[in-house]
């Protein structure tokens, strides 16, 4: 039962790193901040699942990873996107507004 | 894909810098949000707290972020390793036997695939090798100049052929070094100019032979080894140029060949070939000698064949006629590692095969061992696979193990190749591997190890893999209540085939070994014709230039002889120009006094014998008729000959010899046929005896002779004496190839011995892992059985009968692998049948011999677990639940 929910959340997830990171190099607890912003503190994302995604986006290859300064000048690591991400998060946009798309259609018909 | 692979390998190899990235990480995200915290207004503490809050679990997210790293496996196959170690630590009698068997198993594989590396795998050590070609020509089936090639075929080749890019020649032969030290036999190559630089052979010092230096009238030069510039001139960087007397003819060494050059014999030194390019196309004797070439690229063998083949008939159909002819030869291209490793070959991938049926036997006998134990640890399996243990999880854990347990029985096999290496390198010093040993370094190289890496690995997922299968699937119910005697039909099955499979796999091996013993046998049984024991040989050659006539060698021979005779422990003294079991030198072509002339260019000569009067006594060689040469045999006495007891019969069939006339050459002297003597295998025991014709040195000298002497004690210890007494009556001559006749006897079984001293000790350890086994199976089944022993013996069952239960047991599957064994052998051995000598393939003694010793080594293998049996206490046996 609970598998199922990650997975959906897992995926979600993912499609929201890689979207963050579109506009630029950034680090976890930013990227994290941007989706909360963005989302209009709609969606929160747990620690807890942001640095597995992060490690596993990037042992993909769909992220990469170094260290660098962070605004307040210290070490942070920063992730960014690949080619290989680029694409992928174009096919994951593909998905998912098709699947949300017929998610509408359903609740509009019934 | 890449990318993935360096994270992977980043993980496992710098754990701890992940590790410690991973926490920097996490914790720069921590002060981040403490700092947003306080902005907003908290304590540093709250703000801390509150951002530790809302993060969760800090471990957790660690272990999720590992996790995605994808090195769980590895990190399990780490704890399983360490599992793995202290089971096998905390049974040490397991270990113990099973790394000893195992290591056998590698081991003996190992040793002899570093021969098959060093005979049949490694390229030759010479420049592109694939590419150089062995030439020879055939005439008829047993001519002597067969495998070489005349002179004239050499140069029509070198001119005409466009498939070589090179080509050259060479044959050796022995000279004598004399000054600046004890005069010494050396042996000495001759090679046209080209034989070198198509071998690629490097120089330490100096240079090859120049084009001028190799025709006739040249300057006389030579290229010495390696190891005689060591040895004879102290590495001495300026020995180019120096001069060096061969056969009394001053020369000029010019170059000194690299220490790794060798080709086929160990030569000391070369010279040029200087081929008289008129003389071979000429009405005269001409050169015979072996040839080599290099193709050019793209051009097969066999095209090469084609081509040499015909430029040669073109030759011989234009020469004139009066010329001698070859034109009935044939030309044979051959790679040269083929014609090197010629008869080699099938021996080696026969005890090839052996090894890998031991290795096979040793797999079985572990497999077994594992099986009882994982009986024995049912219990242990079942619980782990009720608490929710996936079955793959076992079977890795199982298989880890098996693997760990081959690992130390492939390091230690390596340490025990090592030095069986080290052994079959000093036996190979005999030249039992044939023409290729001297070529062919057996040594353990990286091939070896990555061979042997792969056998160990293979060798513990074969006999892993069986067990971990079985105990990976553990009746739950079943284990649980039998409380660790484990166990049950099943697997019992499965313990016995193996059983019954290894006695089969080693009866063929005995079989093998069996066959090879009894033709050895046969061999040693030979009468060859003369007495080996206290015979010390000697060689000797007279130089030309010194003892140019007759009278000259007659001289020496009269002057050295009787200083030997009159030596302490000698019997008699004899000489002979080549002695039993050396080439034939010398050779002449009959003619019966009165029988019409049969001309026949193509049949070999008749070898001649040139002895002294007392070499027949000195060899112990019978007279079978007439008598002996005597010292009136002598030139001024008439010409006299003794012939060997073939060539009596195949000259006159069913009449008397002695008084026969017979003349050796080309009609100009008949001489008297005095006796008859025994025959002597010549060629070695397992040739047919040559007929052969003996003249008195008297009448005939030589300048080639063997020293034999007859002595009292021990040969050797004379042969000081016999060196310095030659050296008296010339101090420019060397003696060599000092060695008892005995000595020349074993020698000449050297490549037998080699194959039987293997196969022999293969089949001894497939005997005592076989037997191991055996014991293993039926002691495990007395173990297994106790608590029923204990029953029946409770039930009144005698001593005898739980004896009698346990041994039928365990020979009924004996019997079985005996019956399989028997029938692979009798299809196997057929691969023997070279190796053989005067015994069938199929011989019905050697199998039912075998059959019976592997029966009788089975009974006692089963006889002592069962008595153990039969000690049972029925009490103890019955309480031992």
């Amino acid at each position: 039962m609970k598998k199922t929910q990650t997975d959906l959340l897992q995926g979600t997830l993912d499609l929201l790193v890689l979207k963050t990171l579109q506009s630029g190099p950034t680090h976890g607890w930013d990227i994290a901040q941007r989706i909360q912003q963005v989302s209009r503190d709609v969606l929160r994302v747990g620690q807890g699942s942001l640095y597995p995604a992060l490690h596993r986006l990037e042992a993909q290859g769909w992220i990469a990873s170094e260290w660098g300064a962070s605004e307040n000048n210290r070490k942070a690591k920063y992730y960014k996107l690949t080619a290989a991400g680029r694409k992928q998060l174009g096919a994951e946009t593909e998905t998912w507004r098709l699947f949300t798309g017929a998610v509408e259609l359903i609740l509009k018909t019934s | 894909m890449l990318n993935k692979l360096r994270l992977r390998l980043r993980a496992l190899f710098f754990k701890p810098k992940m590790e410690d990235e991973l926490q920097a990480e996490l914790q720069f995200h921590l002060e981040r949000e403490s700092e947003e915290n306080i902005a907003r207004g908290m304590t540093p503490e709250e703000a801390r707290l509150a951002a530790l809050r809302s993060f969760g679990g800090v471990e957790r997210v660690k272990e999720e972020s590992r996790d995605v790293r994808g090195i769980r496996l590895l990190e399990d196959l780490w704890q399983d390793l360490r599992y793995g170690a202290r089971m096998l630590l905390k049974q040490p009698g397991f270990t113990l036997i099973a790394v000893i068997t195992l290591a056998l198993g590698v081991g003996a594989n190992t040793a002899i695939f570093s021969v098959v590396n060093a005979v049949l795998l490694r390229p030759l050590p010479f420049k592109s090798p694939q590419q150089l070609m062995w030439i020879e020509e055939e005439g008829s089936s047993n001519s002597i100049t067969n495998g070489f090639v005349p002179g004239a075929h050499f140069l029509e080749w070198s001119e005409h052929s466009r498939a070589l890019e090179s080509i050259a020649g060479y044959n050796a032969g022995e000279t004598t070094l004399t000054g600046a030290g004890e005069p010494e036999r050396l042996q000495r190559g001759h090679a046209t100019a080209g034989f070198f630089p198509m071998l690629g052979a490097q120089f330490a010092l100096g240079r090859n032979f120049l084009a001028s230096e190799d025709r006739p009238g040249g300057e006389r030069v030579a290229v010495i080894s390696y190891g005689l510039w060591q040895r004879r001139f102290n590495s001495d960087p300026g020995v180019i140029g120096r001069a060096i007397t061969l056969n009394d003819q001053s020369h000029t060494i010019v170059g000194v060949l690299a220490p790794d050059f060798r080709f086929i014999q160990p030569l000391d030194l070369w010279s040029p070939k200087a081929l008289d390019v008129a003389r071979e196309y000429g009405n005269q004797m001409t050169t015979h000698f072996h040839v080599i070439a290099r193709l050019k690229a793209g051009v097969s063998h066999g095209q090469a064949q084609t081509e040499l083949a015909d430029i040669m008939r073109r030759y011989e159909s234009a020469k004139q006629k009066n010329i001698f002819s070859f034109a009935g030869n044939r030309t044979r291209v051959i790679p040269l590692h083929q014609q090197l490793v010629g008869d080699t070959r099938r021996p080696l991938l026969i005890l090839f095969g052996a090894v890998g049926l031991i290795l096979l036997i040793a797999c079985a006998n572990v497999a077994n061992l594992t099986m009882a134990r994982a009986a024995a640890r049912g219990s242990e399996m079942a619980l782990r696979a009720a608490l929710g243990a996936r079955r793959i999880r076992l079977i890795r854990q199982t298989l880890t193990e098996s693997l760990l347990l081959a690992a130390i029985g492939g390091l230690c096999g390596l340490l025990l190749a090592y030095g069986l290496t080290k052994a079959l390198a000093s036996l190979n010093s005999a030249n039992s591997l044939g023409q290729i040993s001297n070529m062919a370094r057996i040594s353990i190289d990286s091939s070896v190890l990555f061979f042997t890496l792969l056998v160990s690995f293979m060798t513990g997922v074969v006999f892993g893999l069986f067990p971990a299968l079985q105990s990976s699937r553990p009746d739950l119910n079943a284990s649980l209540k039998e409380g660790g005697r484990g166990g049950g039909f099943q697997r019992g099955r499965a313990r016995q085939a193996l059983m019954i499979a290894e006695v089969a796999m080693t009866i063929t091996l005995l079989a093998g070994a069996g066959l090879l013993v009894r033709s050895f046998v046969n061999l040693l049984s030979v009468n060859p014709g003369f007495r080996a024991e206290n015979v010390l040989t000697a060689r000797l050659s007279l130089p030309y230039s010194r003892y140019e006539k007759s009278e000259d060698r007659l001289r020496f021979m009269r002057e050295l002889l009787p200083r030997l005779a009159a030596l302490p422990g000698v019997e008699s003294v004899g000489a002979i120009n080549h002695p039993p079991l050396t080439k034939f030198t010398f050779h002449g072509y009959l003619r019966v006094e009165g029988h019409p002339i049969v001309a026949n260019n193509n049949e070999p000569g008749t070898p001649i014998g040139q002895v002294t009067p007392d070499y027949f006594r000195a060899m112990g060689i019978p007279l079978l008729s007439g008598r002996y040469f005597t010292e009136n045999d002598n030139a001024d006495s008439p010409r006299v000959l003794l012939l060997n007891e073939a060539l009596a019969r195949k000259l006159f069939p069913g009449e008397d010899a002695v008084g026969r006339r017979v003349d050796l050459f080309n009609g100009r002297d008949y001489a008297t046929v005095i006796g008859v003597v025994g025959d002597v295998r010549h060629s070695g025991l397992d040739q047919s005896v040559i007929p052969e014709v003996y003249v008195p040195y008297l009448q005939n000298a030589s300048g080639w002779a063997t020293l034999t002497l007859h002595t009292r004690n021990d040969p050797l210890s004379l042969a000081n004496a016999v060196r310095q007494q030659t050296l008296a009556v010339d101090p420019t001559l060397p003696v060599y190839e000092v060695m008892t006749m005995e000595q020349r006897l074993s020698d000449s079984v050297a490549s037998r011995r080699f194959n039987l001293l293997l196969l022999g000790a293969f089949a001894l350890t497939a005997l005592a892992l076989a037997a191991v086994g055996v014991y293993g199976v039926i002691s495990y089944s007395v173990t297994h059985r106790t608590h029923e022993i204990g029953v029946r013996m409770a039930l009144g069952a005698q001593t005898a009968d739980v004896l009698r239960m346990f041994v039928s047991q365990g020979m009924k599957l004996a019997l079985i692998g005996v019956v399989i064994g028997l029938a692979g052998a009798l299809a196997l051995t057929r691969l023997l049948k070279t190796l053989l000598f005067g015994v069938s393939a199929t011989d019905p003694l050697t199998f039912a011999g075998v059959g019976l010793l592997m029966a009788l080594i089975t009974l006692a293998a089963c006889y002592l677990p069962a008595r153990r049996a039969t000690k049972v206490d029925p009490l103890v046996a019955l309480r031992c639940e």
